[in-house]
């Protein structure tokens, strides 16, 4: 990195440390701590709720799978926005008029004390340890690309984080991820500008998409019905469905942003711009994926993305080995370029047969240079004794530092920072606010004052914000990071929301039912995902079904017992 | 108070009605943002 990045990234920093330190506007009581007094304009919630959502992991690894494997992930989101009119219709005014400061305060209301802090519990362990995922993703990745010290990284962020955080509560997390979202977005507008510049001027954005299409990356649309593949139409819109329902619907981290809303209509409309934005949102972030590879077919990409297996490999004892098969690798490059240049010459051409014949040549010249960066890999996996290995998060990263230009390097390495530190404010405050209210204030002291919550909630901020660092510095080695949140989740999601449903939907529902029925319900995800080759995402439609329907059988046992009580 | 009583339900049910529209557009927003994504993909893979 260049001096004039090191500027940006440090003046980023600087900037949203000091900003999240001065937005203390309500933060000596409980409500304005933890709920902003409930006061916040639909559009500053609405970037929060997408801000949490969209972390460094989802910016760095979706560029480099759209890279490696195209747009298919994109299908994950096509169930958001039913979920989220769903949760309009539902979760909001639900929760809003309850006057709750946590999602878990409610079973207590519907079924018992056990049964809320259970929920609350598996909330705290699932995001107590993700959030150690979320910071860890983007730290490995940039010590790796830029040499930084990883425990410095780790510690840059976390750290920074925790501070406006501890002291600003949920304000200072909004305000910061309004700020976040603006730099993430005109991040990603420079980035793709400035790749289309990169392209050789005989190659329109038309050609670019067309080679890219031809590989199949693409696809945007799978109507294939199989389990076991993660990214379909089919799971992203039932499956894609019930994770969204319950993250959005049952995770405090989110469940926190609307019911800081002025109002139940504010909320609504916070939740619904994620509902227009996010799916062309992410085609934009897989957009930038699919350009970089385009960009690749004209440049030579390194065969393999992450620097320090590389230089491992380099000087270690099967050098002549490697030396060899990157000959081979820039060999198929040369091929694949030549391939390439030609099927865009051939692109307008009114000859079909020679557009056909341009096509196949080039098709079959990306298939060699695949295979002679898969010798590479499987090399680096021997070698390394790491059968996981994958480089696909190192990409994005590795394709900016070495091809932009001073200052948007620094620029973009500040968009990664923002994607993981908007994430990181909500979900610290999020397992702040449910230790304060669930655990401390419910068994421990419930009569204090509210200086007494916001003091406890501020130390509850500062534990979970050094947890979360001490997971992250241990949480380096997870293999692809985007899935390993989204697996992290799936675990408890589905049958958090299945147990939300038993409250809302099912008048039957005893507290027995719920209890037993969630632990029903995260023993069958656990048995699916141990014995079976299901894509992660059914796991939460596994997950909420069997916490209902073990959830309603075992509450009709106590149904009589319960009702004459 | 039974005077205000049917035209705050009257509002309400207004309300309501007004936010079932956003849902609907909300939904056929995202289907015509699904078969654009379907379109862009068969433009340019074929």
């Amino acid at each position: 990195m260049r001096l004039l990045d090191w500027a940006v990234v440090v003046a980023y920093l600087v900037y949203v440390i000091w900003d999240g330190v001065r937005m203390t506007k309500y933060s000596d009581r409980a409500e304005g701590y933890f709920l902003a007094n409930r006061s916040l304009p639909w559009w500053a919630v609405g970037l929060s709720v997408m801000a949490t959502q969209l972390s460094a992991i989802t910016l760095v690894g979706t560029t480099g799978q759209a890279y490696a494997d195209g747009m298919r992930f994109i299908q994950f989101y096509y169930g958001l926005p039913l979920a989220m009119v769903i949760l309009c219709i539902t979760a909001v005014p639900f929760f809003y008029r309850a006057k709750v400061f946590t999602a878990y305060e409610y079973l207590e209301k519907r079924f018992d004390l056990k049964t809320r802090t259970l929920t609350s519990f598996f909330f705290l362990i699932s995001r107590g340890l993700g959030v150690g995922v979320i910071i860890a993703a983007p730290s490995v990745i940039l010590s790796i690309v830029l040499g930084w010290s990883e425990v410095a990284t780790v510690f840059a962020m976390g750290l920074s984080t925790t501070i406006y955080t501890m002291i600003g509560g949920v304000q200072a997390v909004t305000w910061t991820d309004v700020k976040q979202m603006v730099i993430i977005f005109f991040g990603l507008f420079v980035c793709l500008f400035i790749i289309l510049s990169k392209f050789p001027p005989e190659v329109s954005l038309g050609d670019a998409l067309h080679l890219a299409g031809a590989t199949g990356r693409l696809t945007t649309v799978d109507t294939t019905f199989d389990l076991k593949q993660t990214y379909t139409l089919w799971s992203g819109l039932i499956g894609g469905l019930f994770l969204m329902l319950a993250y959005f619907g049952c995770d405090q981290s989110q469940v926190q942003r609307f019911l800081t809303a002025r109002s139940v209509g504010e909320g609504r409309t916070s939740l619904l711009m994620s509902a227009f934005v996010k799916i062309p949102m992410q085609f934009l972030i897989l957009l930038v994926g699919v350009l970089v590879f385009v960009f690749y077919q004209f440049q030579p990409p390194p065969m393999i993305f992450n620097r320090v297996e590389q230089t491992k490999i380099e000087s270690g004892t099967r050098a002549a080995d490697y030396g060899a098969l990157n000959a081979e690798y820039e060999k198929a490059f040369a091929a694949r370029q030549a391939a390439a240049v030609e099927y865009v010459k051939n692109e307008d051409s009114d000859d079909a047969a020679a557009r056909a014949a341009a096509r196949a040549s080039y098709l079959a010249a990306h298939e060699e240079f695949n295979k002679a960066r898969g010798r590479g890999v499987a090399l680096v996996k021997e070698t390394s004794g790491n059968k996981t290995f994958t480089d696909v998060n190192y990409v994005f990263p590795t394709f900016v530092v070495q091809n932009m230009p001073a200052g948007v390097v620094g620029l973009i390495i500040a968009a990664i920072f923002a994607a993981a530190m908007s994430s990181i404010s909500a979900e610290l405050n999020a397992l702040a606010t449910a230790t304060t209210i669930d655990f401390y204030r419910r068994h421990y002291k419930p009569e204090a004052d509210d200086r007494h919550y916001v003091r406890v909630g501020r130390i509850a901020t500062g534990i979970w914000g050094i947890f979360a660092c001490f997971v992250a510095l241990y949480a380096t080695s997870l293999g692809s990071l985007i899935e390993v949140v989204n697996r992290f989740g799936s675990f408890f999601y589905g049958s958090l929301l299945g147990v939300f449903v038993l409250a809302v939907a099912v008048p039957r529902a005893r507290s027995r039912g719920a209890f037993w029925g969630l632990l029903f319900g995260i023993t069958s995800v656990w048995i699916a995902s141990r014995f079976t080759d299901i894509a992660f995402l059914w796991f939460n439609v596994i997950g909420c079904l069997v916490v209902i329907v073990a959830g309603y059988l075992l509450s009709l046992t106590v149904r009589d017992a319960q009702e004459a009580r | 108070m039974r005077e205000t009583q049917p035209g705050t339900e009257r509002e309400l049910r207004h309300e309501d009605a007004r936010w079932h529209v956003v849902y609907v557009a909300v939904i056929v927003f995202t289907v015509f943002v699904i078969a654009a994504l379907w379109f862009f993909s068969r433009r340019f893979s074929s």
